[in-house]
């Protein structure tokens, strides 16, 4: 199945090097589908935000990032976005907000609007400088939920919620995709990703170290562990990512070779790895290709 | 049924096994339309992408069959899919032999294992 460039979100060669020098992305190719909840992980400063800043056109960038085959400037409309850092007209009420919302972006639907505010129980008199972490982030996700655009690009977009508020978001983010939408996200919450995302791109040093989906990381990835004695006696292996702990080495793998042998070993345990191994294992292991 | 995401087993596969179960006991017969994906997406908390992978496979297994205008029709007998659902569920089950075999217990021991699961079931 050939690759559909006239659709879903392209990222070819995206190069970002700040003026102090700093890298903040390698050169990222990446083709996000659309219709999915595609997840960008990675500790701090691995490149996430710059990459979707750059996607945004934020920011200026080398490479090229298309959104279905057209540059952000021809598309604008069709992509909301929710920043991490939840600044907002502080002297607003909700209601002042709303009103002028609907004004400025003629996307923003006024009556789903309220619906949202009422659903994250946001008060309607009170101005936004009162709000919380938590409800001024419920207040950008509700304009965010409140327009038809093809694509919802979140930057942490659950950051103080509550755990249930924070299940409700998950499920409107569904809910989105259900409806044929395309949703693209930053979040350190790696459960939160195993419970939504397609598809996600593990990012370190302003790479992409690993893209793929949750059911392909259990169906071909295995985690092998030894004691270190036990590793010492293995023959170098190829094609894995060697995490040493105190005494322990996990060894995680694809390679069809390395878990036929290793499942017939004695000294070793092994594992189907969860989103959190896979991720702990990319980012600090050692890779031996 | 919602999807187990912690589950080894991926969460595609979670569906096929939940549906063929569904037609080895008789909830859903020959004939019978699957819920549409985004039913399915919305009853087991799933995006819609996974389900459609599952009934791809499905449909490839020639378990069941899309219709235009109608759904996904189940096509076979559940004397078929119990085969099938067997070899699934045999797989889930070489994960944890595979485990069982590196603490060194012999087949024999695991057989009498087995067979005390198995009667207190």
């Amino acid at each position: 199945m050939g690759i559909n460039l006239e659709e879903g979100l392209q990222f070819d060669h995206v190069k970002k090097t700040y003026r102090n020098g700093v890298q903040a992305v390698n050169g990222i190719t990446l083709n996000i589908p659309k219709g999915c909840v595609h997840a960008f992980l990675g500790p701090n400063g691995a490149g996430k935000t710059t990459s979707l800043k750059a996607a945004l056109g934020f920011i200026s960038y080398e490479g090229t990032v298309r959104w279905d085959g057209k540059p952000i400037e021809e598309n604008r409309k069709q992509v909301v976005f929710v920043p991490e850092e939840k600044r907002f007209y502080e002297h607003w009420t909700l209601s002042e907000t709303l009103k002028i919302c609907t004004k400025m972006d003629t996307r923003l639907n006024s009556e789903k609007m309220q619906a949202y505010f009422h659903f994250f129980e946001l008060p309607t008199k009170k101005k936004i400088h009162s709000f919380s972490l938590g409800m001024k982030t419920a207040l950008y996700l509700s304009l965010a939920f409140s327009t038809e655009a093809e694509y919802i690009v979140l930057d942490e977009p659950t950051s103080g919620l509550d755990p249930i508020k924070r299940d409700d978001v998950l499920e409107i983010i569904r809910q989105r995709v259900i409806e044929g939408k395309t949703v693209l996200y930053t979040s350190h919450i790696i459960p939160e990703v195993e419970k939504i995302a397609d598809t996600f791109s593990i990012l370190r040093h302003g790479l992409v170290v690993y893209n793929g989906n949750l059911d392909g990381l259990k169906e071909k990835f295995r985690v092998f562990t030894f004691s270190k004695e036990a590793w010492q006696k293995q023959k170098a292996p190829k094609d894995v990512i060697v995490t040493v702990n105190q005494n322990q080495v996990s060894v995680l793998t694809d390679s069809d070779d390395a878990i036929s042998l290793w499942n017939k070993e004695k000294d070793c345990f092994c594992e189907v790895p969860t989103l959190e191994s896979f991720f702990q294992l990319t980012i600090r292991g050692e890779r031996h290709v | 049924m919602p999807i187990d995401i912690r589950s080894p087993v991926p969460a595609y596969q979670q569906i096929k096994i939940s549906v063929k179960e569904a037609i080895v006991t008789g909830r859903l017969k020959e004939n019978d339309t699957l819920p549409s994906i985004r039913e399915m997406a919305q009853e087991m908390k799933i995006n819609p992408n996974t389900v459609a992978r599952a009934y791809r496979d499905l449909e490839q297994e020639g378990i069941i069959l899309p219709k235009q205008g109608i759904g996904n029709i189940v096509i076979v007998s559940p004397v078929i899919v119990r085969q099938s659902l067997i070899e699934e569920l045999v797989g889930e089950l070489s994960l944890t032999m595979t485990k069982l075999k590196k603490t060194g217990i012999q087949f024999q021991e695991f057989a009498k294992v087995v067979a005390k699961v198995w009667e207190s079931i």
